[in-house]
């Protein structure tokens, strides 16, 4: 026993001590220290897991991201879930300046890795927010040339094509995404298509997929899906099923705009203008929009309160003019309130020889019909018609246009 | 009508100094342009704060800009009217202007002096950008600087300079406060010499305290032999090696994914240790095997390096003193090691081999391969 203890054993049975207390440390802090050999952002994107997308969420993810983003611009994992996030709040808030932060944050990253894969897929879908077509099927083509089974880069061709004009791609880029993999983004898509044929119970039925494929922890996802439903069944006159639909967005995204800006047209329709008019003011305290203002007009003049809604008129126009320059929106103002109608006709043509959509077509024939130039009028409204889409504006612009026509060979 | 009458009056009689000026801000406005190719609306608001004073630019549509200051002060909308009109309108709508933009500094508003500015100044340019000056004074001991601008429908970009600093671009929606910037001047940059030592000091706490892994390496490199001759190969070979590879990692000239790298350093620390069970002195293979060690070593290195992230402007400065800080780091891990066993190295090598080398080798061998499995599982 007295042989046991001599400092030699002691010497060991420290040694042993110390390494298996450095072991036990170790592996207290084995999560930081297994980190240290990779790469810690291992950022996921928002909406799948981990990551949740409440407004309050989202503010303090960007916050971080920026920061981290800051630190290494060169971190494109970081910078690519940025780009999401400040393209939801874009959406939110109506900041549009969040997504050409978006995609300055983008470009830097790539400016270390020009071919990244996933900074390239991130930049189409933000330009395609930034209404910069061409560009968006531009590198959506060159990503799906590059992972030809990714479904995502035949969202971003659709979506371009789609407000192109050029329908027959869009559905076609559509119809691949879904049979490359049925989500809540191809769901959505395939409603849309449906709509603008004119099918808008298979629209809903669609949509009402894409909330069910929406992940619970992405509220600003499910209120955006819920809002467009709302809208669909608001389209087809079923108030009651509309209204679900808008309470049940607001109840996954408390303010949501889309939802806010659906309801306050489900009112009007159910003739409480008053309703409508106060949810659109509180709406346009925090994201203030000339579509907004040129809408809070209409139900002003509906209520007869003429000189405020001149007012409201002139705040739309003044910022579709300066602030949010919207040419097809302007010239449907123009028409629509019969005002500057040359300038509408003007503006419609520009808007027309970029796009040939159908509501840009529907502009254009709204504002020469308005011009009294009612054969143009009627080829364009052919155009707008050609999807076979159900649009109740396009619809009475057409019967109008016909009429007009009608008069004229009358005569 | 009128106003192409009025367009082609004004560019029949341009006088030499209009003229200059109008040349001048069309160059300015190309460049502005230029800079801005992705901005939305045409409203840009540009401040700049220093001695104490403030001064706010904002660049307006005067067409647009009439009807909407008319709107938000209940007066009836104007159509249609002659520039010179237009603009005096406008000046005279400056109380409905400074009510819908204010300035703010830790969350007071500020008084501004209003100035309009109009394009007609630049003789016939019809579609100029008029511009509203804003000025005022910083509260002394003010913190923060915000700014409202009421008037959009939409987003503008607010381009702050406080004194000789960077310009700072939010993107703002309009009626909506912006993010309080604060006025503390900023830090100045850190000089080469504070980055080195910086990175120094991340290198070394990278050894010790925080590498366990790496000082288990190093220990085992320690134990082998008590020739300081070994150690010293052993440890030079291990030096060369990972700083080779932490050097190609962070130029990304080459990359192995950490799943591999993780489990391999850890079999690396069991390797060495089990090799000192079997072996007594350094041999050939060994220091090849170090040396290989060393390499992968290196890439984790690299991987920390990574994200503490390296300042741009002194990119090689903070590589090489991080990596002399893990040198120290290593270093300082051998002199505790010989301090402790220095005394039983020289009074009984055969003890010290039975009762310190053999269970430390076994410990940390056992550590090596516990590693090794929970990384590659992980």
């Amino acid at each position: 026993m007295r042989r046991f203890f001599t400092p030699s054993t002691f010497v060991s049975v420290a040694i042993i001590a110390a390494v298996t207390a450095m072991v036990a440390v170790a592996n207290l802090r084995s999560r930081e220290s297994r980190a240290s050999y990779g790469r810690q952002a291992n950022w996921r994107p928002m909406g799948t897991r981990g990551a949740g997308t409440s407004r309050a969420d989202l503010g303090a993810r960007i916050v971080e991201l920026r920061a981290a983003v800051a630190k290494q611009s060169e971190d494109v994992a970081a910078a690519v879930v940025l780009a999401d996030a400040l393209v939801r709040q874009t959406r939110i808030t109506g900041n549009t300046g969040l997504a050409i932060e978006a995609e300055g944050v983008l470009k830097r990253a790539l400016a270390n890795d020009v071919s990244n894969y996933d900074a390239n897929r991130a930049l189409g879908s933000l330009l395609l927010s930034q209404h910069r077509f061409r560009e968006a099927v531009a590198i959506g083509e060159k990503n799906r040339d590059a992972r030809p089974y990714d479904p995502i880069n035949y969202g971003v061709i659709g979506d371009g094509y789609l407000e192109l004009g050029d329908y027959d791609k869009a559905f076609e880029a559509f119809d691949r995404m879904m049979s490359l993999r049925p989500s809540s983004a191809s769901y959505a898509r395939v409603a849309y298509a449906r709509e603008l044929q004119g099918n808008l119970a298979g629209a809903i039925e669609s949509m009402k997929l894409a909330v069910d494929a929406t992940p619970p922890d992405d509220p600003e996802a499910l209120a955006w899906h819920h809002a467009q439903v709302g809208d669909l069944y608001l389209r087809l006159g079923r108030m009651h099923e509309a209204e679900s639909e808008y309470i049940a967005a607001s109840h996954a995204f408390p303010g949501h705009p889309f939802a806010m800006t659906g309801y306050s047209r489900l009112l009007a329709a159910r003739g409480e203008p008053g309703a409508a008019l106060a949810l659109l003011q509180e709406l346009a305290t925090t994201a203030p929009t000339p579509d907004l203002a040129a809408r809070t007009g209409d139900l002003l003049a509906q209520i007869g309160r003429r000189d405020e809604a001149e007012r409201q008129y002139a705040l739309a126009e003044a910022g579709w003019r300066t602030d949010a320059p919207e040419p097809k929106n302007l010239a449907r103002f123009l028409a629509d309130h019969d005002r500057k109608i040359p300038e509408a006709v003007a503006v419609a043509a520009g808007a027309a020889a970029e796009r040939h959509d159908i509501f840009t077509e529907d502009a254009l024939a709204w504002a020469y019909f308005k011009a009294g130039r009612v054969a143009q009028a009627r080829e364009a409204i052919a155009r707008a018609l050609r999807t076979g889409s159900k649009d109740a504006d396009i619809r009475a612009h057409a019967r109008a246009i016909e009429a007009a026509a009608g008069q004229a060979a009358a005569r | 009508m009128r106003r192409a009458a009025a367009r082609h009056a004004g560019a029949t009689a341009v006088e030499p100094r209009a003229f200059i000026i109008f040349v001048v801000v069309c160059v300015a406005l190309l460049f502005a342009i230029a800079a801005n190719a992705h901005e939305i609306g045409k409203t840009q608001v540009q401040a700049s704060l220093r001695g104490g004073a403030y001064e706010i630019d904002v660049v307006v549509d005067p067409d647009a800009l009439l009807p909407t200051l008319e709107a938000y002060g209940r007066r009836p909308i104007s159509r249609d009217l002659p520039r010179d009109e237009r603009d005096h309108r406008i000046a005279a709508l400056s109380g409905v202007f400074l009510e819908r933009v204010r300035v703010s500094f830790d969350g007071r508003p500020a008084e501004s002096a209003f100035e309009y500015l109009p394009s007609s100044a630049f003789n016939d340019f019809a579609q100029a950008p008029s511009k509203v000056r804003l000025r005022g004074t910083v509260p002394p001991g003010s913190s923060d600087f915000a700014f409202t601008y009421g008037l959009a429908l939409g987003t503008y970009a607010l381009n702050l300079r406080i004194g000789d600093g960077p310009v700072l671009t939010q993107w703002v929606v309009g009626g909506a406060v912006s993010e309080p910037v604060s006025l503390a001047a900023p830090l100045p940059p850190p000089t080469r010499a504070e980055i080195g030592w910086q990175y120094f000091e991340l290198g070394f706490t990278h050894i010790l305290p925080n590498g366990f892994d790496h000082v288990l390496f190093v220990v085992g490199i320690f134990l082998l032999t008590s020739r300081w001759r070994s150690i010293v190969a052993q440890v030079s070979t291990f030096t060369v090696a990972h700083s080779i590879t932490l050097a190609l990692t962070m130029y990304g000239i080459v990359s192995l994914p950490a799943k591999v790298v993780e489990p391999m350093i850890a079999l690396s620390i069991a390797y060495v240790a089990i090799e000192n069970l079997v072996v007594r002195e350094l041999k050939p293979w060994r220091l090849a095997l170090v040396f290989s060690f060393g390499l992968l070593h290196g890439m984790g290195f690299a991987g920390v390096l990574r994200d503490l992230g390296l300042p741009r402007p002194a990119f090689l400065t903070a590589l090489v003193t991080f990596n002399v800080g893990v040198e120290a780091g290593q270093l300082s891990v051998i002199a505790i090691a010989f301090a402790a066993c220095a005394y039983w190295q020289h009074r009984d090598r055969i003890a010290y081999r039975r009762f310190v080398v053999v269970p430390a080798s076994l410990a940390i061998a056992l550590t090596g391969l516990f590693w090794t499995v929970q990384r590659a599982f992980a």
